[in-house]
C-alpha cells in the first residue's frame, strides 16, 4: 500500500529527491565541517600561541578591531546611503522610480575592486581628482589630503558604503511592499505625516534596515579586494596571506577562528531578524505599493540633493574616471583579446556556479514546506547551515575545498575531482549559496500554509503538482537568485585566487592583477569590459526569464499565482 | 445641524466611476446605517469622507467647513475622524497597547499614554490582549483593539466600516451593542457599513442605501420597506421582517 509523504516534498521523498540534500552535505557541508573538525588542536595552537606572545596577541587585537570598525563603519554609511535614496525618490512615478531605481543600483553591479581601482586612479597619488587639484594653485594644499583620505579606514569604508547601498535600498524597498496600506491609511487618519514617519514608519523600517546593515556589516567584514586595494591590512587579508603568501595552512585556520565568532554572531542575529514571524518575509507584499505619507517639502528637497550629491560620487565619478583613463578603443581591444580566456572562465565558471547554486537552493528550500505549519528538523539544519556558510569568509570556504578534495591519503575520485577544473565553480557555489536559497526559501515560508495544504488534496501526481503549482511560486525569486548569484560570482575574488588552477583566471583576478604591472589606459578599459559583460550577462538572463515564462505560459496557466 | 454634508460627490477610481452624484446629510450625534450590496462604493464613500480618496465632482463637508471638493483634501489627521477599517489594520510590529497608543492625542505625555492607551483597552473589554501582537489576537480581539485605537484619538465622526466582519455570530450582536453604547457615550456622529440588516439594527435607525455608486434611499429603516427597489432591495425587505418591530 502506498502511504502519503509525511515528512518531506514528495518531491524529496521520491525518486531521486534525496539527491539534492546528500549533493548538499557531500560537496558543501562535509568539506566544511572536516576543515574545522580535522585536528581543531593544531588551529586552537596558533591561537594559543598567539595569546602568550603579547605583542603577536596585540597585533592581531588590534587588525581584528579595525576589521570590525571598518565593516561598521561602512555598513552605517551604506545604510544611510541607502535611505537617503529611498526616502528621496520613493514618491516619484512607477516608471521614473524604475529608471532611477536602475542608475542608482550600478554600484553593487560594478565589482568592489572596480569601484576601488577607479578611485584609486581618480584620488590616489597619481589620480586626476588629485593632480587637478595640485594645479589649482590656492587649493594646491589640499591635494595631498585626497590620497591620504582614500588610503585610510574611514576612505576604505566609504568606498565599500558607495558599492554596497544598494542593498540597504533594496532592503527599504522590501520594507516598504511589506507595508499594508490599511494600517497606513487608518494611523493617517490619527496623526500629521511628519509624526507617522516617526512614530511609526522610523518603527516599522527598523528591522528591514537592521536587516541591511547586517548583511552589509558581514559582506564588509569578509572582503578582501578594497582593503588589499587601499592598503587597510584586515584579517581577510592576514588569512590569505597566511595560507597563499607563507603556505602555512595552520596559521590561516587558526587566524579563522576570531573573525569566524563575530561574523557568525552578526549572521545568527540576521538569520533571527529574518524568520521571526512579527516581520514579513523577504519579497512579500502586494504589487500596488501603498502611498507613504509625504515628507514636508523642505526636507524632501534637502534629501533630493544630498540623493544627487551621493549619486555623482556614486556613479559619475567611477565610471567617468574609467571612461575617461580608458581613452579610445585600441585599449578596450588589446585588453580584451589579451584576457579573453579570463573572460571565457569567468563567464562559464560563473554560469555553471549559478545553475548548480539554483539547482541545490530550491531542493533545499522546499525541504519540509510541505508541513507547513510545523517546524521541520531538516529545514532547521538547513538554515544553521547556511547562518555558517554566509558568516564563512569566501578565502575559508576555499580552503576548505582544497583541503577536502586535495588529500594525498583519500580516494583517487577526491583528487580526480580535484583536477577536474570544477573547484573553482564549486567554490563559488559555496561562497553564493545562502544567498540563493535565502531568496527562494523566503518565497517558500511566504506562501500561505492554506495554499500548501490544498495543494495536498488535488489528486495528482508529484511531479504535475511541482510543475503546475510549486515551480510557477518559484519563477520570479529563481531569476532573482539568478541574477544575485551570477553577479557575485562575476565579482568573487578571494576564493578564485585560491581555486584557480594554475594558469587560470578569472577577470576579477585579472583585474587585481593588471594592477600592478598595466598602464591605467588598459585597467580601466578592462574594468569597463568586465562591467559591460555582466550586464550582458544580466540582459541575457532577464531575456531568457522572459521567453521561459511567455513559452511556459502555454503549459503552466498557474504562473499568474507569482 | 448636520455635521456630515455630502453635496454631489462623485470619485472614480482606476477609470471606473465608483460613486456618482452622492448627496446626503448625517446630523451631529446620530447613528446611520450605510447599506448596499458588495462593489456599491460603500467604502469608497468612507474613504471620501475620511480624506483618503480625493473626489472627481462635489463637496464633503463637516461641521459646516468644506473638507474635500475636486480640487482640495483636508489631510485625514484633521478632520476628527475615527475610522475602522474591514481588513485588519493594527501594525503588526507593535503589540495592542502601542497601537492603541498611537491614537492618542498629542498632548498626553509619554509618561501617562500607556496608562490612557491601558484605559481605552478595558473599556473595550480588550485588556488582556494589551502585550499581544495583532498574529497573536483572535478577529474579536482585533476589532476591539483597532476600535479602541480609533476612539483613543477623541474624534466626533466614527467611521465604521463592517466592523462585525469575520467575526462569530454570538460576537457579534455584543460588539455591536458595546459600540452603540460608546456611540452614546462619547456624543459620536457614527456611520456604520453593512450590506445586511441584523441585530441591533432599529427600524427608527437612519439607513443611506447605495447601489451601483449612487444612493437609492435615505431614511428610517422602517420606510425601507416602501422603496421601489432591486432584488437587493427585495432580499432586504425580508431580513426587515425578521427583524420584527
Amino acid at each position: 500500500m502506498n502511504s502519503p509523504p509525511l515528512d518531506g516534498h514528495p518531491a524529496l521523498n521520491q525518486g531521486a529527491g534525496w539527491v539534492i540534500p546528500a549533493a548538499f552535505v557531500l560537496f558543501i557541508v562535509l568539506p566544511v565541517l572536516v576543515y574545522f573538525l580535522d585536528r581543531p588542536s593544531e588551529a586552537l595552537g596558533v591561537l594559543s600561541d598567539a595569546i602568550q606572545s603579547r605583542d603577536e596577541a596585540v597585533r592581531l587585537g588590534r587588525l581584528l578591531g579595525r576589521s570590525v570598525w571598518i565593516a561598521a563603519l561602512a555598513a552605517t554609511l551604506g545604510t544611510a546611503i541607502g535611505v537617503l535614496f529611498f526616502v528621496a525618490f520613493h514618491p516619484l512615478s512607477t516608471t521614473r522610480r524604475a529608471v532611477i531605481g536602475c542608475a542608482v543600483a550600478v554600484p553593487f553591479l560594478v565589482p568592489g575592486q572596480i569601484v576601488a581601482i577607479a578611485w584609486i586612479q581618480a584620488c590616489g597619488r597619481a589620480g586626476w581628482l588629485t593632480r587637478l587639484l595640485a594645479d589649482a594653485g590656492p587649493l594646491g594644499p589640499l591635494a595631498g589630503g585626497l590620497p591620504a583620505t582614500l588610503y585610510s579606514t574611514a576612505g576604505c569604508a566609504l568606498i565599500m558604503a558607495l558599492h554596497l547601498y544598494p542593498i540597504a535600498l533594496a532592503l527599504a524597498w522590501l520594507g516598504w511592499r511589506a507595508t499594508a496600506r490599511a494600517p497606513l491609511e487608518a494611523a493617517s487618519t490619527l496623526m500629521p505625516a511628519g509624526r507617522l514617519w516617526w512614530t511609526l514608519l522610523a518603527g516599522w523600517f527598523r528591522p528591514w534596515l537592521l536587516v541591511a546593515w547586517l548583511i552589509l556589516f558581514i559582506l564588509c567584514l569578509l572582503d578582501y579586494s578594497v582593503p588589499l586595494l587601499l592598503r587597510r591590512h584586515v584579517f581577510t587579508v592576514e588569512i590569505v596571506s597566511a595560507y597563499d603568501i607563507y603556505f602555512d595552512a595552520a596559521q590561516a585556520r587558526g587566524l579563522v577562528l576570531p573573525l569566524l565568532v563575530i561574523s557568525l554572531a552578526a549572521s545568527a542575529l540576521l538569520a533571527r531578524l529574518l524568520v521571526m514571524r512579527r516581520w514579513p518575509a523577504l519579497g512579500h507584499g502586494s504589487d500596488r505599493l501603498p502611498t507613504l505619507p509625504p515628507l514636508n517639502a523642505g526636507v524632501r528637497r534637502v534629501f533630493i540633493v544630498c540623493g544627487l550629491i551621493v549619486a555623482a560620487l556614486a556613479l559619475l565619478v567611477p565610471l567617468g574616471t574609467l571612461l575617461g583613463m580608458a581613452g579610445g578603443w585600441g585599449a578596450y581591444r588589446n585588453v580584451f583579446i589579451s584576457a579573453r580566456e579570463q573572460v571565457l572562465t569567468s563567464l562559464w565558471c560563473s554560469a555553471g556556479a549559478t545553475v548548480a547554486c539554483l539547482v541545490l537552493a530550491a531542493g533545499l528550500a522546499v525541504v519540509g514546506m510541505w508541513r507547513p505549519r510545523r517546524v521541520h528538523r531538516g529545514q532547521v539544519m538547513i538554515g544553521a547551515a547556511m547562518v555558517v556558510l554566509f558568516a564563512l569568509p569566501a578565502s575559508v570556504a576555499a580552503m576548505a575545498q582544497i583541503g577536502f578534495w586535495n588529500r594525498a591519503a583519500g580516494p583517487a575520485l577526491a583528487r580526480a575531482f580535484y583536477d577536474s577544473g570544477l573547484m573553482l565553480p564549486l567554490g563559488l557555489v559555496t561562497v553564493t549559496l545562502p544567498v540563493a536559497w535565502l531568496v527562494l526559501h523566503a518565497r517558500m515560508r511566504q506562501t500561505p500554509p492554506v495554499l500548501v495544504e490544498g495543494e495536498q488534496l488535488q489528486p495528482v501526481g508529484a511531479a504535475r503538482r511541482w510543475w503546475e503549482l510549486t515551480a510557477p511560486r518559484l519563477g520570479r525569486p529563481v531569476l532573482a537568485a539568478a541574477a544575485l548569484v551570477f553577479v557575485l560570482c562575476i565579482h568573487e575574488v578571494q576564493a578564485s585566487i585560491l581555486l584557480a588552477a594554475p594558469g587560470q583566471a578569472t577577470m576579477s583576478i585579472r583585474s587585481m592583477t593588471l594592477l600592478h604591472y598595466a598602464p591605467d589606459s588598459l585597467v580601466a578599459a578592462f574594468c569597463l569590459i568586465q562591467l559591460a559583460i555582466l550586464l550582458l550577462g544580466l540582459a541575457l538572463l532577464w531575456g531568457a526569464g522572459y521567453l521561459v515564462r511567455i513559452a511556459l505560459g502555454r503549459w503552466a496557466p498557474h504562473h499568474a499565482i507569482d | 445641524m448636520p455635521l456630515i454634508e455630502c453635496q454631489g460627490v462623485s470619485c472614480r477610481l482606476g477609470g471606473q466611476v465608483v460613486l456618482r452624484d452622492v448627496s446626503f446629510s448625517v446630523a451631529e450625534g446620530s447613528w446611520a446605517w450605510l447599506l448596499g450590496p458588495t462593489g456599491s462604493g460603500k467604502t469608497t464613500l468612507l474613504r471620501v469622507l475620511a480624506g483618503l480618496e480625493a473626489l472627481d465632482a462635489g463637496t464633503v463637508g463637516i461641521d459646516g467647513q468644506l473638507a474635500s471638493n475636486h480640487e482640495v483634501t483636508l489631510v485625514p489627521h484633521r478632520r476628527a475622524i475615527g475610522l475602522m477599517f474591514q481588513e485588519p489594520s493594527l501594525w503588526p510590529h507593535l503589540d495592542a497597547l502601542a497601537n492603541v497608543a498611537l491614537g492618542l492625542p498629542r498632548g498626553v505625555k509619554s509618561r501617562g499614554r500607556k496608562a490612557a492607551a491601558r484605559e481605552w483597552l478595558e473599556r473595550l473589554g480588550a485588556a488582556e490582549s494589551a502585550g499581544r501582537f495583532p498574529d497573536q489576537l483572535s478577529g474579536g480581539e482585533a476589532r476591539r483593539v483597532t476600535l479602541a485605537r480609533a476612539l483613543a484619538a477623541r474624534p466626533r465622526i466614527l467611521l465604521l466600516d463592517e466592523p462585525t466582519a469575520h467575526i462569530d455570530i454570538h460576537l457579534r450582536e455584543g460588539l455591536m451593542r458595546q459600540v452603540r453604547h460608546l456611540h452614546e457615550g462619547l456624543a459620536l456622529t457614527t456611520l456604520c457599513v453593512t450590506h445586511q440588516i441584523e441585530p441591533p439594527m432599529q427600524l427608527s435607525d437612519r439607513v443611506l442605501l447605495l447601489e451601483d455608486g449612487q444612493l437609492r434611499f435615505a431614511g428610517p429603516l422602517g420606510e425601507l420597506a416602501g422603496a421601489s427597489g432591486s432584488p437587493y432591495v427585495e432580499v432586504l425587505r425580508r431580513s426587515i421582517d425578521r427583524l420584527g418591530p
